[in-house]
């Protein structure tokens, strides 16, 4: 167990670590896959836990890079200013946000009010926005998930989830539950859009047009829920990090980017 | 992909070694990967135990200089007086050893004080939060007061050695005996934000058992707020303290306009004095304002506090044992104010502190002292502190302070209170915390 310690420790010595995000976690881990491969001497470590739990790490020093899908935190800059620390922000790519529900539903469309009035449990049934007399089963991440409290902000117009929505631990399970659920409603990162689900489209004015979540109207744009996924880091250890970063920035690092399913920066 | 192989190779090793005596005795040796795998799991069962203890605190060793020898001071304590007159010091001002036991949804903490007075207990109490909502919880034993914020906020976060004066007059170890329950609405709720907070204390700021059967109440409400751009965040509270002393003693003094046209105390010898409840009310408001802008974080806070205080003829602090001397009843008032400025992204803090403590609104200036008033002492006089300072937050567990008390006391017929005396305070601190 000495020589398993010794090891990790002295292999750990040598590798940044990266922290957070589970949203950004998939394509961190590429990322890192790719750089090592070009730079053998370079140990990247990825783990998961929340962007919450990765800005922690960082105040406490055990991690050099927190993954976030969401800014940073008042509360947050005050404990790393009490630490003694600094931390720089790179946004390293997008996400686009879909809401899916199960391919059996026949609404495929939905204004951002209605999204608000499902979320906030003020429209209970699919029958309410032009569906089948159906009970609407709403399903959302944690609270402690960037992606809640982006969904929150941007779509719900920062009003409360209703107390009756189903908090799911991962993506994943929502994607699982709502493709198992005929009258079901979610929200998940466009790499995470399978088959078994359907992505609706989505209108923000108020049901003049609808766009579809797709990589190209993420691209341009015109698909209106979308947010930056970013990389944390203490300023007084950039330059180790910033092969890494300015990696994940570079045409080899975009191309990753879209390949995982989020959106490049250009 | 070399990591890994070496991680697992090295931990398959590891872990044949260790059950290689029982390996030797069966007659089909297990899987290696199953070995490896129960190894690991008994491993993570281990830690998830030991996690479940927590072990945090922090040492404020300090030099201090006054600027008259053993005068009166409430940064940290008066400076000794008589034959070992000093100006200077060198004390551990605080030595926090908190030990947390936590599972599930129920917590043991013991708070400790290791300094050269000794080693006292400063909380030990248990804490069960329900498990549905995560938003109601109890606590029982010795607990930390539940009036207003600077009381509440632990000395390692503060940004000013010590709490205001005022705060240290009323909450002298800012630590009670009892039983207090708190609801954290949360952020999902229409009440999000909001904090409630109820608690029935002995008053007998903890260091002593009860000596009398009345219990004081606190009430606090609470709410915060960050907005959405996560640039400000603000607070606000008022705090509520309905509580009393069951007097030992028949001599009891009251304020009131005297025969003469002064303002003084009426003196009552009546036995009809004897255990009443003499009245501990205080009222308080609160609110903090942190804003992020291009120099810096600039935090900004203040509360204001006013009642109804019971003391002794010297002083107006809340007595920690059933007091037998007469009774002095006062309507008091304090408040503080902070400005914390961060200096950009740097290590560096900046500090300002104003704050009062009027222990008599009643009476002020030349009248106190006065021929036929009774107010022949200190716990008349009001007193204004201006501080100064600035925080170095070398590393994460080390801070550095240097701090200023600029003290001023009204001018009384008071002997030696008749001139602001001289009681400023340099203070210079190391904490470290972990």
């Amino acid at each position: 167990m000495i020589l398993l310690a010794f090891v990790l420790y002295t292999t750990a010595g040598f590798s940044q670590k990266l922290k957070g995000s589970d949203t950004v976690l998939p394509l961190a881990q590429k990322e890192a896959e790719s750089y090592m491969k070009s730079n053998k001497a370079n140990k990247v470590v990825v783990t998961g836990g929340g962007s919450g739990v990765g800005l922690a790490a960082l105040v406490d020093g055990t991690t050099d890079i927190a993954m976030a899908s969401r800014k940073i935190k008042m509360a947050e800059k005050m404990k790393l200013q009490d630490a003694g620390k600094a931390s720089k922000e790179t946004i390293i790519a997008y996400d686009a946000l879909a809401v899916i529900v199960s391919p059996s539903n026949t609404v495929s469309q939905l204004t951002r009010e209605q999204l608000e009035g499902i979320f906030t449990g003020k429209i209970k049934n699919w029958k309410e926005v032009g569906g089948a007399d159906l009970q609407i089963v709403v399903y959302s991440r944690e609270s402690s998930s960037g992606t809640y409290e982006f969904f929150k902000e941007h779509v719900l117009g920062n009003k409360n989830y209703s107390a009756s929505v189903l908090s799911m631990p991962a993506t994943g399970a929502i994607v699982q539950s709502v493709s198992q659920t005929k009258g079901a409603i979610g929200y998940v990162g466009l790499a995470y859009i399978e088959k078994n689900v359907k992505a609706i489209k989505v209108s923000y004015d108020k049901g003049k047009t609808f766009t579809a979540p797709s990589m190209e109207s993420a691209k341009n744009k015109s698909y209106p829920v979308i947010r930056p996924l970013y990389y944390y880091y203490l300023t007084s250890i950039e330059k180790t990090v910033k092969p890494f970063i300015d990696f994940c920035l570079s045409p080899a690092g975009q191309k990753i980017v879209e390949e995982v399913g989020y959106v490049p920066l250009k | 992909m070399n990591f890994k192989r070496n991680v697992l190779l090295t931990a398959v090793s590891a872990a044949l070694a260790l059950t290689s005596t029982t390996l030797k005795a069966q007659e089909n040796p297990e899987n290696p990967l199953d070995t490896l795998a129960r190894s690991i799991q008994n491993l993570a069962d281990d830690l998830s135990k030991i996690k479940r203890l927590k072990i945090t605190g922090y040492i404020q060793p300090q030099w201090q200089y006054i600027d008259s020898a053993g005068a009166p001071s409430v940064a940290g304590g008066d400076f000794a007086n008589g034959t070992g007159k000093y100006y200077s010091r060198f004390t551990m001002r605080r030595g926090r050893f908190k030990f947390t036991y936590e599972y599930k949804n129920a917590e043991l903490v013991i708070n400790t004080d290791a300094t050269e007075k000794g080693l006292f207990m400063r909380e030990t109490y248990a804490k069960i939060t329900d498990g549905k909502w995560h938003m109601f919880s109890l606590t029982a034993g010795l607990l930390q007061d539940q009036f207003g914020f600077e009381v509440t906020q632990s000395s390692s976060v503060r940004e000013t050695p010590e709490r205001a004066r005022y705060n240290q007059a009323l909450f002298s170890t800012e630590r009670d005996l009892g039983i207090f329950g708190s609801i954290v609405f949360p952020k999902t709720s229409a009440l999000g934000g909001l904090k409630v907070d109820l608690a029935m204390m002995n008053g007998s700021a903890g260091v002593t058992p009860e000596f009398d059967s009345h219990k004081d109440f606190t009430g606090r409400i609470q709410y915060a707020k960050t907005t959405t751009s996560e640039k400000v965040t603000f607070a606000a509270g008022v705090s509520y303290y309905q509580g009393g002393y069951r007097t030992g003693t028949v001599k009891d003094y009251t304020f009131k306009n005297l025969a003469n046209g002064d303002n003084g105390y009426a003196f009552a010898d009546d036995t009809a004095n004897y255990n009443r409840v003499a009245k501990r009310i205080y009222m308080g408001a609160d609110a903090q304002l942190s804003v992020d802008w291009k120099i810096g974080i600039t935090t900004i806070r203040a509360e204001y506090i006013q009642g109804e205080q019971p003391g002794i003829a010297a002083n107006s602090l809340s007595p920690k044992a059933a007091p037998s001397a007469a009774l002095y009843h006062r309507n008091f008032n304090g408040a503080y104010f902070y400005l914390v400025q961060n200096i950009g992204l740097s290590k560096f803090q900046l500090v300002a502190k104003y704050d009062w403590y009027d222990p008599n609104v009643n009476i002020s200036g030349k009248e106190i002292g006065k021929a036929g008033t009774n107010t022949k002492n200190v716990g008349e006089i009001r007193f204004d502190t201006y501080g100064f300072g600035i925080n170095y937050r070398l590393h994460p567990n080390i801070k550095l302070t240097a701090y200023y008390d600029y003290v001023i006391n009204e001018k009384t017929l008071v002997p030696g209170y008749t001139e602001d005396i001289k009681d400023n305070v340099v203070t210079v601190r190391m904490q470290y915390k972990f």
